[in-house]
């Protein structure tokens, strides 16, 4: 009891955790029992769920102890491949290869600048590379932003593909590609930044972020806690502003050349 | 205005030569799907020609700043799309989208009464039948006073009578305005009687080029 109210975390022996799956056991007995056809999946996200994160715990443990610049940008690196190629899978159309190339550097440009910004500025961070504290952030801001293009792209993507005669309307009044595209361009970023402006109208509310809950958990003053998460709040906005607002600026370009044509770039 | 030069645009059309533009209004009918619209979007540069070259005042279109040459010549496609929610909001629209602002309401009044449709600034633009989304996109597109006007069947949704009356008032247009009109038609007998310039285009080729009308 002394030992929690100090703060200290509450170990979970291995064998205690193994009781944790009795949930995944429940799952897997109603899903028979109704007869959903889906038991292999679940005992498969359940298997990749924990060597997954058991694999993730050696390797933090083992970067934590021995920071490095270049592990850590190396993480970061393969952190925005993954994110990448989950918006360009996760997209219903297949994307231009121009839109991947924009899909690329926007989420480059404003996750990277974002993550800067903040460790440096807001956190204070000595050294730069600290993975301790440069992972997760980076991951919660590359995750959001990642989110938050797939809905842009989608938008963007669909809206152009289904209604091109709208354009060429305008363009044939006299309009600029950007004037032509502003409206499908505004709801685009919208729909991007949308699920951040809810999340944070709920926040504390409706729900505990993770981040705080765990920070809680881990005997962190709940005041400090609130700080972290509302810092890292403005960082998320930060950069799916950044990211999509680059995004919708490039994509929309890419279904024009330099005769401000409309193309269908499928190539 | 325009010259064409040997100009081939995949295999939907080929026309070794042709000036157009130069009388006020020149009218291009034929068959569906001959390359009539097809013709309408190489002269406003939404497409380029595969070989040859289109020249506008002697000057080849790719050599225009593109939003230069829409300031000059402007079109109205066969489906009239609304911008906005009110007719209002359509002249605006227009105007913003040419970048030419300043246009007082009256303006947009007379336009609607002369395109002879009896509609309130207010209503609403998006549940206008056919004919009447046309003549609004028409008036819009007038309000902007280009000096070419690319129509691609702008009586298509319209009757008989509204559409001679629309003819008439683009003739008048024409003359009052020192406006060039090329305009595709689905029925020459009505068109031609305003026009100046009569163009044939069907299987992709140009059929007939006649000049001869006088009023």
């Amino acid at each position: 009891m002394d030992s929690i109210a100090n703060g200290e975390v509450i170990d979970i022996p291995l064998l205690q955790l193994l009781i944790a799956y009795f949930f995944v056991l429940i799952l897997i007995l109603i899903v028979r029992k109704q007869g959903i056809d889906k038991e292999k999946q679940i005992i498969l996200a359940a298997t990749r769920m924990t060597i997954q994160l058991v694999l993730v715990g050696f390797l933090l443990e083992y970067i934590f102890e021995m920071p490095h610049p270049g592990i850590t940008l190396l993480i970061l690196i393969v952190m925005e491949g993954f994110a990448i190629q989950n918006i360009i899978a996760r997209v219903s159309t297949e994307l231009s290869f121009k839109m991947k190339k924009v899909t690329v550097i926007s989420m480059a440009a404003g996750t990277v600048f974002t993550l800067f910004f903040f460790l440096l500025l807001v956190i204070g961070l000595t050294p730069w590379y600290y993975p301790r504290y440069f992972i997760p952030i980076a991951g919660m801001i590359i995750g959001n932003s990642m989110t938050g293009i797939s809905l842009g792209v989608e938008y963007l993507v669909n809206q152009i593909k289904k209604d091109p005669q709208k354009i060429e309307a305008a363009l044939m009044l006299g309009a600029s590609p950007q004037q032509a595209t502003k409206k499908v361009a505004n709801q685009a970023f919208y729909n991007s930044i949308l699920p951040t402006i809810n999340s944070m109208v709920g926040m504390g509310i409706i729900f505990l972020p993770g981040m705080m809950t765990g920070q809680i958990l881990s005997g962190v003053d709940p005041l400090l806690a609130i700080r972290y998460q509302i810092a890292i709040m403005m960082g998320i906005l930060g950069s799916v502003t950044l990211t999509t607002f680059i995004l919708v600026k490039l994509g929309v370009r890419t279904y024009f050349n330099e005769r401000m044509q409309l193309t269908f770039n499928d190539d | 205005m325009y010259k064409l030069k040997d100009i081939a645009y995949k295999d939907i059309l080929a026309i070794k030569e042709l000036t157009l533009g130069h009388e006020k209004i020149t009218s291009i009918s034929g068959p569906s799907g001959g390359g009539k619209t097809t013709l309408l979007r190489l002269l406003i540069n939404f497409i380029s020609p595969d070989r040859g070259k289109i020249y506008l005042k002697d000057k080849a279109l790719e050599n225009y700043p593109p939003l230069e040459l829409r300031q000059q010549v402007k079109m109205l496609g066969q489906n009239p799309i609304m911008f906005g929610n009110t007719i209002e909001e359509e002249f605006e629209m227009a105007a913003e989208f040419a970048r030419q602002r300043g246009y007082a309401k009256k303006q947009y009044q007379n336009l609607l009464a002369r395109v002879n449709l009896n509609k309130e600034l207010t209503a609403s633009s998006t549940e206008l039948s056919g004919g009447e989304k046309q003549r609004v996109a028409l008036a819009r597109l007038l309000l902007l006073q280009p000096e070419i006007l690319l129509l691609d069947e702008p009586t298509a949704s319209l009757d008989t009578e509204n559409e001679k009356h629309i003819l008439h008032y683009l003739a008048d247009y024409a003359l009052e305005e020192e406006c060039r009109i090329i305009m595709v038609t689905h029925s020459p007998e009505l068109t031609n009687s305003i026009a100046d310039q009569q163009i044939i285009i069907a299987e992709g080729s140009l059929k007939e080029d006649y000049h001869g009308f006088d009023s």
